[in-house]
């Protein structure tokens, strides 16, 4: 027996082998995880001191019944909108940026040539018999002339033609109290500044600028001061100012004694400008009240007290002949109330109305002008001719804008050329005039003060603007039309996806305003329609403390991913945003979440900070109502960028 | 993750071999009355491969290597996660079927069988048996996970700007490069072991058998063997996806014909067929689903494992100097299991490829004592034979040859 036990131990020996042969290791392969920073490798949008942000965004939660295909469509048409709009700033930093830029670099080379040019012009204007070789002979008659083929034509009547003659008289002398009253008044001229070219035949006729003392004729090499040519040859023989029979005898003195200091005084009010406000600004008595204390009575007001004081400045600035007559003159009451003539004709044009021709705009203007100028009655058509000839009155008289924020007229930069100061005329003024034959010499003097290769080389600098601006305009064009008008199509796509029914529960937009300064970060949420706003701070480096008790949210951080937790407590659901509401002809937003089951709830909102680009700062994440436990009760998501904070500051560049 | 139970399938077809046997090499011999026997028997096997539905051979850590797709991720979500997940394979041109990488597994066994068989004479033509067989089973396995161009480019498509899921990608990043951590702790999750070596020893079930023979004479011997196996052994524990059963769990019954014929002195044909009937039971087992094999709920169940056919024909020669030889060729045959009370997918998947064949060769060699013994030139009868079977074809069985000691006591 004991032999079989040896053999049995064998047996269970070989019988029981060991251990199976260890498997072949498995490699784990790797796949590389991606970095943080974004494909351009640009930091987050706000890893450094980035000021503040601010976003616009829209929150979805999510119905209980979505699908995943409309998740996909929502989130399609949210990623499209970042696509498009970091597309539009894209577009706009490189394209329209560049070409403004452009458009600015060419002007300045064009300025540059421009101003060679204008000294050139300048130059040339000192030959003051070829200026007025063409000034004079284009200005003198041109009035009368065009009322002449006016009437030939058969546009007008003889009545009228006589009329607008008068009027046109009205219209002159309202010129010289512009010019009069106009900083002009007080510059340095090679030659008699007029007030408008077209009414030198009305000043010649009514003896304005005849003395040969107060307006010489031989300019010195400085340039002459014609101030008291355009007062005492000019306002104080005006119409507007002094009855006509009169004026002999209102004459002041020529060379009174103490005319530097009185003339330098008058001048000085000029210089201010405040004789020109109170002049211009008839119910702004009251704000001159102290100035007009020292003048006259406080009975006066509007037009009256400007001439009132005006009188009295002149009255004590000049000496006259005949003091008396010139006050009573100058006191008339039909005169400050009235009519500005004894004229008949004048009765119809009220100072106001004459000032207004002046002051206002073009079209304004022409209107006021018309007035003036009355039509025949049979033929509605004349009312054409009547506008241009208005208008080309107006293109010559006309000021820039109202209230003289540019005193230039045509006619004034013409002079201004040739006195040395440089203003931009109006191109619409140009045009009005080209378009009449009887300028083309006019507007060919510059031409000809002008040498061929300033010429070519002014021209090639216009061209180079023309095309830079024609440029600039397809680039906005673009802009307008294929960038930014995909917004809309996109927006409805949005609106579409999110109404599609049993998708989300909740559809509401909110504002987003993070602020890093000084070693904080300081964050505001406000949903729309909310009275109250979340918000929260968290000191991010240094020794800054954010301030207790003035934030209602906790807020978290993580640099590194960009990711921003806001966790607030849902107290008033309606005061925060959250009320019950359908979507109404206004708008898209809605909510068919019970806002008493929001009480008491936390949201917590994940926003994933990033920058599209390189251009465009926003964010994406998910949002959560979650109950005291921390149970998600619903489950939304969000998305929202800084495009209007982009576009606006990129609106000034 | 459908991860099924690696080696159930394969390895409860190897749990019978080692009891009654179920050799070529049979015959209609029986025990003198009064005389013992025991049979010490010892079979060993190592296998890495199974056969397939269709024959072909699979590595045995076939059903870990399996593809991890966008659905098993989105499957492994909550519902509003899940779709959004969706929503984004969608957008992004992604199929949910599309591949991010997929395991790669390696699993090798080793079983190692001590069966005493114990036997009797109850008389000149009735012998009774028991084998009782003792398991040392172990197996080995190694998973690892090779991520594809798919996941390279999700995790891009993620981390796009103007998509802004960094963070998601990062995440989906690590689960990834941990996709054999997390398996494993998605396993201990849902109460199943995490993927690691195994091993256990412990008794087998039961075999009790009774071998008639019936007919015996100088050239043809008939003889019917009967017996009952005990579900004794260690059944499958399925909370570990790769230990190996020590027994199925039920009652088999089985019938056996023999036959020889002497066509030489020495020289015998031996043609055998073997019936047993797997007896139904009920368990509780994991209720399997097509998507999702580990995150899914328990459920009983009652079963009947297939039954099983084996048969054989051998040529054995015996010459009187003591040795035993012989070669053979033996057929398996099991039909498929049925389950109950179990939905259809899970009933499906639990039935799925339960049918087995084999066909196998065998060769023998060994030397007995007897013939010296009924000489009077030894004193102690005893045989002593080395069986190596291979196989020569299957269909879901493990492919591996099988070693076999045995070491026949007469007392």
């Amino acid at each position: 027996m004991r032999n079989y036990f040896c053999l049995a131990l064998v047996a269970i020996v070989l019988g029981c082998g060991g251990s199976a042969e260890r498997a072949d290791q498995q490699k784990h392969g790797k796949v590389d995880l991606p970095d943080y920073r974004s494909q351009d490798n640009e930091p987050l949008a706000l890893t450094s001191d980035t000021g503040d942000l601010n976003f616009t965004g829209s929150l979805i939660i999510w119905d209980k019944t979505v699908t995943p295909d409309q998740i996909r469509r929502t989130g399609l048409a949210s990623r499209e909108a970042r696509l498009i709009k970091s597309g539009i700033v894209k577009y706009f930093n490189e394209e329209i940026l560049p070409a403004r830029s452009a458009v600015a670099e060419t002007k300045n080379k064009f300025d540059v040539v421009a101003q060679e040019r204008a000294a050139a012009v300048r130059k040339g204007y000192e030959n003051l018999d070829l200026v007025r070789s063409v000034l004079v002979p284009v200005a003198d008659g041109w009035f009368a002339k065009r009322l002449n083929e006016l009437r030939a034509a058969g546009s007008v009547t003889d009545g009228d033609k006589d009329h607008a003659e008068k009027m046109f008289g009205a219209y002159c002398e309202m010129k010289l109290w512009e010019l009069a009253l106009s900083p002009l008044s007080t510059a340095k001229f090679m030659v008699r500044p007029t007030p408008l070219a077209l009414c030198e035949p009305y000043y010649k006729e009514q003896l304005y600028f005849s003395d040969a003392a107060l307006c010489p004729v031989d300019i010195p090499a400085g340039g002459q001061d014609f101030f008291d040519c355009l007062w005492k040859d000019g306002v104080l023989r005006s119409a507007l100012f002094v009855e006509k029979l009169n004026t002999i005898s209102c004459r002041p003195v020529p060379a009174p004694t103490d005319y530097p200091s009185r003339g330098e005084a008058l001048k000085a009010w000029f210089g201010n400008g405040l004789l020109r406000k109170i002049l211009a600004d008839t119910d702004k008595v009251t704000e001159q009240k102290t100035f007009a204390e020292e003048f006259v009575a406080q009975s006066f007001s509007g037009m009256t007290y400007s001439r009132q004081l005006l009188a009295k400045l002149v009255d004590g600035a000049f000496p006259y002949e005949d003091l008396g007559r010139c006050r009573i003159a100058m006191k008339r009451e039909d005169l400050l109330d009235g009519s500005v003539s004894a004229d008949e004709a004048w009765k119809f044009a009220k100072l106001d109305d004459l000032k207004f021709i002046v002051e206002s705009t073009e079209d304004q203007a022409s209107r006021a002008l018309l007035k003036l100028l009355p039509s025949s009655g049979s033929a509605v058509q004349d009312g054409q001719n009547y506008k241009k000839l208005a208008w080309y009155i107006h293109a010559f008289g006309e000021r820039k804008g109202s209230q003289g924020r540019t005193p230039a007229s045509y006619s004034d930069i013409k002079f201004n050329l040739a006195s040395g100061v440089i203003l931009s005329a109006d191109p619409s003024h140009e045009r009005t005039v080209e378009s009449d034959p009887a300028f083309a010499e006019f507007l060919n003097l510059d031409e000809k003060l002008t040498s061929a290769d300033i010429k070519a080389r002014y021209k090639a600098a216009q061209l180079k603007v023309d095309e830079s601006k024609e440029r600039l305009a397809e680039l906005e064009e673009t802009y307008k039309v294929e960038k930014l008008g995909q917004l809309f199509p996109n927006q409805q796509e949005s609106i579409k996806s999110v109404l599609d029914p049993g998708a989300v529960s909740l559809f509401t937009a909110f504002g987003l305003n993070i602020s890093r300064k000084n070693g904080l970060m300081v964050v505001g949420l406000k949903l729309e329609g909310s009275t109250t706003s979340f918000s929260g701070c968290i000191a991010m480096d240094g020794p800054a403390i954010c301030p207790e008790n003035k934030f209602n949210s906790d807020i978290t951080f993580d640099s590194e991913s960009g990711r921003l937790v806001i966790k607030a407590a849902i107290d008033a659901p309606v005061d925060q945003g959250l009320m019950e509401r359908s979507v109404s002809e206004t708008s898209t937003y809605f909510s068919r979440i019970n806002p008493d089951t929001l009480a008491g709830q936390t949201l917590e909102i994940l926003f994933d900070l990033n920058r599209l680009n390189g251009n465009l700062e926003f964010f994406t994440g998910n949002a959560y109502f979650k109950d005291e436990k921390g149970t998600t009760l619903y489950e939304g998501s969000h998305s929202g960028d800084n495009l209007s904070q982009r576009l606006a500051a990129t609106r000034d560049k | 993750m459908r991860i099924c139970k690696i080696l159930l399938q394969t390895l409860l077809a190897l749990t019978a071999f080692s009891s009654a046997s179920v050799e070529a090499f049979e015959n209609t011999q029986v025990l003198p009355k009064g005389v013992r026997n025991l049979n010490l028997r010892s079979v060993n096997t190592e296998f890495d491969q199974k056969s397939g539905p269709n024959g072909t051979a699979v590595p045995l850590a076939e059903p870990l290597m399996e593809d991890l797709t966008f659905a098993l991720i989105a499957n492994g979500e909550e519902q509003l996660r899940a779709d959004q997940i969706r929503a984004f394979l969608t957008t992004e041109g992604f199929s949910e079927t599309d591949s991010l990488g997929q395991f790669t597994a390696d699993v090798n066994g080793r079983i190692s069988v001590f069966a005493p068989i114990s036997s009797y004479g109850l008389t000149d033509k009735h012998t009774i048996a028991l084998a009782v067989p003792v398991y040392t089973a172990s197996t080995s396995v190694s998973v690892g996970f090779q991520p594809n161009a798919n996941a390279t480019a999700f995790l891009a498509a993620l981390s796009r700007p103007e998509n802004n899921q960094t963070i998601a990608a990062r995440e989906a990043g690590d689960k990834i490069n941990n996709a054999v951590a997390r398996l494993n702790d998605k396993l201990v999750d849902n109460n199943y072991k995490a993927l690691q070596d195994w091993n256990a020893q412990g008794v087998g079930d039961i075999t009790v058998a009774s071998k008639y023979r019936a007919l015996s004479t100088n050239i043809l011997g008939v003889a019917t063997t009967n017996g009952v196996v005990a579900p004794t052994g260690r059944k499958d524990d399925p909370e570990i996806l790769t230990d190996i059963p020590f027994g199925d769990g039920q009652w088999d019954l089985f019938t056996q014909l023999a036959f020889d014929q002497t066509i030489l002195k020495g020289v015998v044909v031996n043609q055998f067929g073997k019936y047993t009937v797997q007896l139904p039971g009920s368990k509780t087992v994991r209720a399997l689903e097509n998507d999702e094999n580990i995150e899914v709920p328990y459920t009983s169940t009652r079963y009947k494992l297939g039954d099983k056919i084996d048969a054989g024909a051998s040529l054995q020669w015996s010459p009187a100097f003591g040795l035993v030889s012989g070669v053979g060729y033996t057929y398996f045959r099991k039909f498929g299991d049925l389950y109950r009370d179990t939905k259809p997918e899970t009933k499906w998947l639990l039935e799925e490829n339960t049918d087995q064949l084999a066909h196998n060769s065998e060769v023998q060699f060994g030397y007995s004592t007897i013939p010296q013994y009924q000489a009077g030139t030894f004193g102690v009868p005893l045989e002593v034979k080395m069986t190596y079977t291979r196989q020569l074809s299957s269909h879901n069985m493990p492919i591996t040859d099988l070693a076999q000691f045995d070491l026949n006591l007469f007392f």
